[in-house]
């Protein structure tokens, strides 16, 4: 915790430089210590997918990415506390060519519907399939109580994630490595 | 009006073309966009709920490093005219007292947050670190936050310049009420009150506006309607309409009624850009978004239900009192919603004999804003659930009520002028009754009584608006109602078409697709979608109020129907046969003469002919291939009903319930995609339990807000709520050139008396009403207690 | 919002009163509150520091004292305004002797907070009133002792 005080006491002027991994790659950077590291993927990383939904409560979860292995929201950090870390945000999960489970479960079971909220509910998605093989309807609706959906109800977004889970369940070790690398 | 084309694509469900981009992380929204040199606006709003400015000093706040300006109301007022231009207020008739505003208040505040400087600074963080050394002073004035003490003779005014605190008030009345009541066997009479909850979209609110003085005004903002905006811009501003542009992002995330007003921020932003000459970025943060926008409903109603002793409702009073809040947003300015509520109040219900008295009153709290089920929660809540009441009083069958009361005969006008077109709602009602099981949950309760479980059954309907006509739309918000659309042949046979409304998740790019395909005989992928450029696309008044599918949607069928003959008098010319321009099917991109299936002609060299080789025309013949339609119905009024059922069970010692099962049955006309129509049917039920059970924008009696977290306005999470069953009872409109409807936005409006009815049937206690919404753990412990004192 | 409450000083009225009404006494004692300067007549101008957590701030403001009757009873008027909001209290204070070592104070007032001090702590408001006037009176007891052994 100490950190966020120190960098409260600067304002306006302190900077540090922090390394971090985003999507297999390697960024260096500058910042103000106090910036949220929210801002620091979605304004020096130019990575807008990841989305502020609640400014800073942790609430709402369309923040949401996967850090050192861990689903976090990324409102509720400052960019200097990552220094370091390995991330994965929306942008690192899969390509329109080759999506992963998880994206193709949300589009073929209409898991969205205005997409604010559907990259921090994937990441969210992501550390539950790392974890669980077959989730129950029970398992998948207390996963995703950090992330809040405004349009679907969450019936299609609990459909998309059976639809991963089936799809991971029916894949070789080598490709659940691979595709949950993070 | 109705013809048949080949249907490949229309009732489908196809995965939607939007969806690739989003699930990347691929999509823009507002916050995504930005301009080089952009500059940020952070506002400073008021901590009282109704006070005096006496000084703003803002030296501290200029003298900050990385500051651009700092801007006060008087300044923006010069600027621009007062906002409530006449374009954009209801004529509804009734008694109006308007309010005056500007962007930024001036020499007084009416709730707290409503803005009172804009900073402008280099980054975010600067203009909040400014926001902080500005200092104003107040002094206090009374604050009001119940309506009915807002009402009074003796209660202090809001507006100094108004001879009271009502905004509006009117009454929507047919047919002789004293005599049905004097006629009536029973007569209910009950207070009920929707408290004030909302939406809150996911996205906030948010613009980028920037300046020159050769193409004006251009403004990104995460409009419903950005058409209006523009019109409201021109007109407040005073700017040319050609230096107005408005463009709504491809992606904005979730609106549900609130992003459709005309709201001060946007005003201030434009002002902003043309001073500075340097764009600007707002981006509203959940705390203003919580204190600010999305929260509606708040109507107490005194009504009263005029009964046969076979349950038949033959009159229907009521007072109807809207906390309208300031009442100081464009379009709506507090009471729309109120009034359409009122208009339907009666619902699916043939009630001959109606007065509603409707007073909206200003206090000193944000101004109601729309929300999905436009005005009509708390009435749907008191109607439906009333006439559980009813049943129980008359020791009737809810079922038999229903039924008896349900609309049979379509075209249907209600006493409140609401045109009814067509459908089956007796049959949607039966539907969910068989789908629920109702007869064998009435065992089960029996059984489950013995082991001193308290299961309960409930069902309540909603007959919600699909787009809304001229005839309607012109009155209540001063724009036209039809939908309007351009479909346009490109130089390379693919499809564009542009439509004046401005989605917000629905999936407009896919739907639309489907439709327009199968008119013209291509695949979705030969369709691309435009929408949100003011400078692009048809007039139009905005995605809302289920106008797609209905309205907007139909203008594209029109446009491109428009397009066919001409499309075959080409083909025709170019094969050298003799056609009427009506005899080619439209398939597999070409077009293929009926008579001769082996004369076609594929589509993209009739857009080659049309648009680059005009000299292969027949002659005389105009060159392009595009067509721009309105579409109205002819009728009134659209509507399209939901039934909803729940099963569920009550624990009387604590008043907390489970759901057990809820059902929907909805009919939408044609379904364009039913997977999207299930997923709106899930989207709206989940709000309105959100609504019922867990949100509340909640307020102390200084006025300050209470709920301006997450953690406070507790929208349901996916642990919160139950499955939901959707079952499909679709019949097509003769209104519509396809038979499709809207839906989507009424969907929240039976969920209260759904469960309130299913909660009062499980508990079976004599006198144990719910009158009051929300539905909690602790209100329904109350309830209990009270129904078991004898008075 | 109320606040509201009974507090036992180990001093008669007359010291109580004079303690409970002395700025400096009131720097030292009252949570919060980090200057004291005389603008007038029981006038003076206040620097707070309140809040909860997050929402922590610094306020300025003034402090009044009305109605007083020394060593009987007393109005404080309290406003402070600052970048999160604002804090208003009006609180009557009224002493009762019990015995030459006990003065019993009772205190009887309205308190409210606005902006989003109000927004996000509001519910939690009145457990922190209470907290803070427990905080204020033991340091005040406190203050009471130092009297008594310094006489």
């Amino acid at each position: 915790m100490q950190p966020i005080q120190e960098a409260q006491q600067t304002v306006g002027n302190g900077m540090k430089t922090i390394q971090v991994r985003v999507n297999g790659k390697i960024a260096k950077k500058e910042v103000p210590i106090r910036m949220l590291l929210v801002d620091f993927i979605r304004e020096e990383l130019a990575l807008t997918g990841t989305h502020v939904g609640c400014s800073v409560e942790g609430r709402c979860g369309a923040c949401t990415i996967v850090l050192n292995g861990d689903a976090v929201k990324s409102c509720l950090m400052l960019a200097v506390q990552a220094d370091g870390a390995d991330i994965m945000t929306v942008e690192g999960l899969g390509t329109t060519d080759k999506l992963h489970p998880i994206q193709q479960g949300f589009w073929e079971k209409h898991g969205l519907q205005c997409g604010f909220c559907t990259p921090g509910m994937m990441m969210s998605v992501y550390n539950l399939l790392k974890t669980t093989r077959h989730p129950s309807i029970d398992e998948i609706r207390d996963a995703l109580v950090g992330n809040l959906c405004r349009c679907t109800g969450y019936e299609h977004i609990i459909q998309a994630v059976q639809y991963a889970a089936d799809q991971v369940a029916a894949m070789s070790k080598e490709e659940r490595d691979e595709i949950f690398s993070y | 009006m109705t013809s048949v084309t080949e249907s490949k694509w229309v009732g489908r469900s196809i995965r939607r073309r939007e969806d690739p981009r989003l699930l990347v992380g691929a999509g823009k929204y507002i916050a995504d966009y930005s301009i080089p040199g952009m500059a940020y606006l952070h506002v400073v709003r008021s901590t009282h709920g109704h006070a005096r400015i006496l000084n703003i000093d803002i030296s501290k706040a200029e003298d900050y490093p990385g500051v651009v300006a700092v801007i006060t109301g008087q300044e923006v007022a010069d600027a621009m005219k007062p906002m409530l231009v006449s374009s954009i207020i209801p004529n509804l008739g009734g008694e109006l007292q308007i309010p005056t505003v500007y962007p930024l208040a001036i020499d007084k505040v009416q709730w707290v947050g409503d803005p009172i400087v804009a900073i402008i600074a280099e980054s975010k963080y600067i203009a909040e670190d400014a926001a902080q050394l500005v200092e104003i002073e107040y002094e206090k004035l009374p604050v009001l936050t119940d309506p009915e003490e807002a009402m009074k003779p003796d209660a202090p005014k809001i507006y100094d310049n108004w001879k009271d605190n009502m905004l509006w008030k009117g009454q929507l009345a047919s047919g002789d009420v004293d005599k049905a009541f004097k006629e009536a066997d029973y007569v209910l009479s009950e207070r009920f009150y929707g408290h004030r909850t909302g939406a809150a979209p996911m996205e906030t609110r948010g613009a980028v506006a920037s300046y020159d003085e050769f193409t004006g005004l251009t403004i990104h903002v995460n409009t419903q309607r950005p058409h209006i905006l523009r019109m409201a811009i021109s007109q407040i501003m005073s700017m040319p309409y050609d230096k107005v542009r408005v463009i709504a992002p491809k992606d904005v995330g979730g609106a549900f009624g609130t992003k459709a007003p005309i709201y001060r921020e946007e005003l201030l932003i434009s002002y902003i850009a043309m001073k500075l000459r340097r764009p600007v970025k707002w981006v509203e943060n959940r705390m203003e978004s919580l204190m600010t926008i999305g929260q509606e409903r708040d109507q107490i109603h005194y009504l009263e239900l005029a009964v046969t002793k076979e349950g038949k409702i033959i009159g229907l009073r009521d007072r109807l009192i809207a906390d309208s809040g300031d009442g100081r947003i464009g379009v709506y300015l507090g009471f729309v919603m109120p009034w359409l509520g009122a208009a339907y109040l009666s619902n699916a219900y043939d009630i001959p004999n109606v007065q509603i008295d409707v007073s909206c009153v200003v206090t000193n709290k944000p101004s109601l804003t729309p929300s999905r089920a436009f005005g009509e929660f708390p009435g749907r809540f008191a109607m439906d659930y009333a006439m559980h009441l009813v049943a129980r009083e008359l020791k009737l069958d809810p079922r038999d009520v229903f039924e008896k009361n349900i609309i049979k005969q379509f075209p249907h006008v209600t006493a409140t002028g609401i045109t009814h077109d067509s459908g089956d709602y007796e049959g949607a009602f039966r539907t969910l009754i068989e789908a629920l099981d109702y007869d064998r949950v009435r065992q089960e309760q029996a059984e489950a009584r013995k082991n001193g479980r308290l299961i309960g059954v409930g069902f309540a309907m909603g007959a919600e608006m699909s787009g809304l006509g001229s005839q309607i739309f012109v009155p209540m918000e001063n724009q036209p109602g039809y939908g309007a659309a351009t479909v346009k042949i490109d130089t390379h046979g693919m499809i564009q078409v542009f439509e004046g409304d401005s989605p917000q998740g629905q999936g407009h790019e896919t739907t639309l697709s489907q439709v327009v395909a199968d008119e013209l005989g291509v695949t979705m992928d030969d369709i691309y979608i435009s929408y949100g450029d003011t400078f692009v696309t048809p007039f139009a008044s905005g995605t809302l109020g289920n106008r797609g599918a209905s309205y907007t949607f139909s203008a594209a069928v029109l446009a491109c129907r428009k397009l066919r003959p001409k499309i075959q008098q080409i083909a025709a010319h170019l094969l050298g046969v003799e056609s009427d321009g009506n005899d080619f099917t439209f398939a597999n991109k070409e077009i293929v003469w009926k008579k001769d299936p082996s004369k076609k002609i594929a589509l993209r060299d009739i857009a080659d002919a049309a648009i680059l080789g005009p000299t292969k025309l027949p002659r005389g013949m105009e060159a392009g291939l595009e067509a721009t339609a309105y579409f109205e119905a002819d009728i009134a009024g659209m509507l399209s009903i939901g039934v909803h059922g729940a099963v569920v069970e009550v624990n009387p010692d604590t008043g907390d319930f489970k759901i057990l099962r809820y059902v929907v049955v909805d009919d939408c006309g044609v379904p364009i995609n039913p997977m999207i129509v299930r997923g709106q049917v899930h989207g709206g039920v989940v709000m309105g339990m959100g609504n019922a059970r867990f949100e509340k924008y909640a307020f102390d009696e200084a006025g300050q807000p209470l709920s301006t977290t997450l953690m406070e306005y507790h929208m349901p999470s996916a642990a919160d709520v139950p499955d939901i069953e959707v079952i499909e009872y679709n019949v097509p409109t003769p209104y519509t050139p396809l038979g499709s409807k809207g839906k989507g936005e009424g969907i929240p409006g039976p969920v209260p008396a759904t469960l309130a009815s299913a909660i009062t049937d499980a508990l079976n206690i004599p006198g144990f009403k719910i009158l009051n919404l929300p539905i909690t753990p602790e209100s329904i412990w109350r309830s209990i207690n009270e129904a078991k004192v004898p008075t | 919002m109320k606040v509201n409450g009974t507090y036992d000083i180990p001093a008669n009225a007359i010291t109580t009163y004079e303690l409970l009404t002395d700025p400096d006494v009131l720097v030292r004692t009252m949570p919060g509150l980090k200057s004291l300067k005389s603008i007038g007549d029981n006038h003076y101008e206040a620097e707070l520091e309140v809040g909860i957590s997050v929402v922590k701030g610094r306020y300025k403001g003034t402090v009044k004292l009305e109605d007083e009757i020394a060593g009987e009873q007393f109005r404080l008027v309290m406003n402070g305004q600052g970048p999160l909001g604002f804090v208003e209290m009006n609180m009557f204070v009224q002493l009762e002797q019990t015995s030459d070592q006990q003065t019993k104070v009772h205190c009887e007032g309205e308190a409210s907070v606005g902006g989003v001090v109000a927004g996000i702590g509001q519910r939690m408001m009145s457990g922190v009133a209470s907290m803070l006037m427990g905080q204020f009176f033991t340091a005040m007891r406190k203050e009471a002792s130092k009297a008594k052994n310094a006489s």
